[in-house]
């Protein structure tokens, strides 16, 4: 799969985002993020474990107000994709040491030869970096219409 | 989940995040990720270690010399690390993960993904 066919709004499902994440601690983002995924308790505290030494490593915060966690792990057997909202924002360790509103989560299986979580991981990194403050990724009402913003925010990559 | 199954997979995801960190550093930063604190998951990484029983961490040494991953999920009864299919009776086990196992071609330590 090239790079060009990886779409982000087709890897992201409504049941994936949480546009009013609550927590005010980089750790509790990551808990409420890691909870939409589609796993048991005991797994969801492994990835949760191992996004957290990723955060402890250098942040993931890109600047901007936006955050891109991201690890492999055995617990997802594909490419899974979360997004996250924070009205107050988050203090993430941030680049530009602003707070993190926005979340883009990557969890990748780490079997992956095509080398897709890569490709999305840059191509999501591209995205954000473009994103005015106003863009409407940080108004939408709904996780179909913050979707069909991603969705045309990528036709423009 | 087992407790040292849980150890291994917790320990075998760590490493993946300090080999990306590694491997893929340069261009991680040009996405504009920070990775200046390496030493920190590396403690994290030796602190699992110690509490993994010496025989298994022996065998996972020595399997992730010989195949790089030594914990593979499987999947639809499918061992990801040789693609043998698991015997009926083994990836029937509802117990599963509650257990640690082994693969009976590669020897991998496996990890149910359905759990």
């Amino acid at each position: 799969m090239g790079g060009s066919s990886v779409s982000l709004a087709g890897l992201l499902k409504p049941g994936m985002v949480n546009l009013g994440l609550k927590a005010s601690s980089r750790d509790g983002i990551l808990k409420e993020l890691v909870s939409l995924a589609p796993l048991g308790e005991k797994a969801q505290h492994i990835l949760l474990v191992n996004l957290r030494q990723r955060e402890e490593l250098g942040s993931t915060g890109i600047g901007r107000g936006v955050a891109i966690p991201h690890c492999r792990s055995l617990m997802l057997n594909s490419l899974t994709l979360i997004a996250g909202r924070s009205k107050a924002g988050v203090d993430f360790g941030s680049i530009d040491k602003k707070p993190a509103r926005l979340f883009l989560l990557i969890i990748a299986p780490p079997h992956d030869p095509k080398n897709i979580y890569l490709i999305t991981l840059g191509r999501i990194a591209q995205l954000a970096k473009d994103l005015a403050p106003n863009d409407p990724l940080y108004t939408a009402d709904t996780p179909a219409e913050f979707i069909a913003r991603l969705a045309e925010l990528e036709k423009a990559l | 989940m087992h407790p040292q199954l849980e150890l291994l997979v917790t320990l075998h995801d760590l490493e993946l995040t300090i080999k990306e960190a590694t491997e893929d550093a340069a261009n991680q930063k040009a996405l504009g990720f920070k990775i200046d604190n390496l030493e920190h998951i590396i403690k994290a990484q030796a602190d699992i270690e110690k509490q993994v029983d010496h025989g298994i961490i022996d065998r996972y040494r020595k399997l992730k010399e010989r195949y790089g991953r030594p914990v593979v999920p499987v999947i639809n009864s499918i061992c990801c690390g040789c693609y043998i299919r698991m015997p009926t009776a083994q990836a029937s086990d509802t117990e599963r993960n509650q257990r640690m196992s082994t693969c009976g071609n590669c020897g991998r330590f496996l990890y149910w993904v359905s759990e």
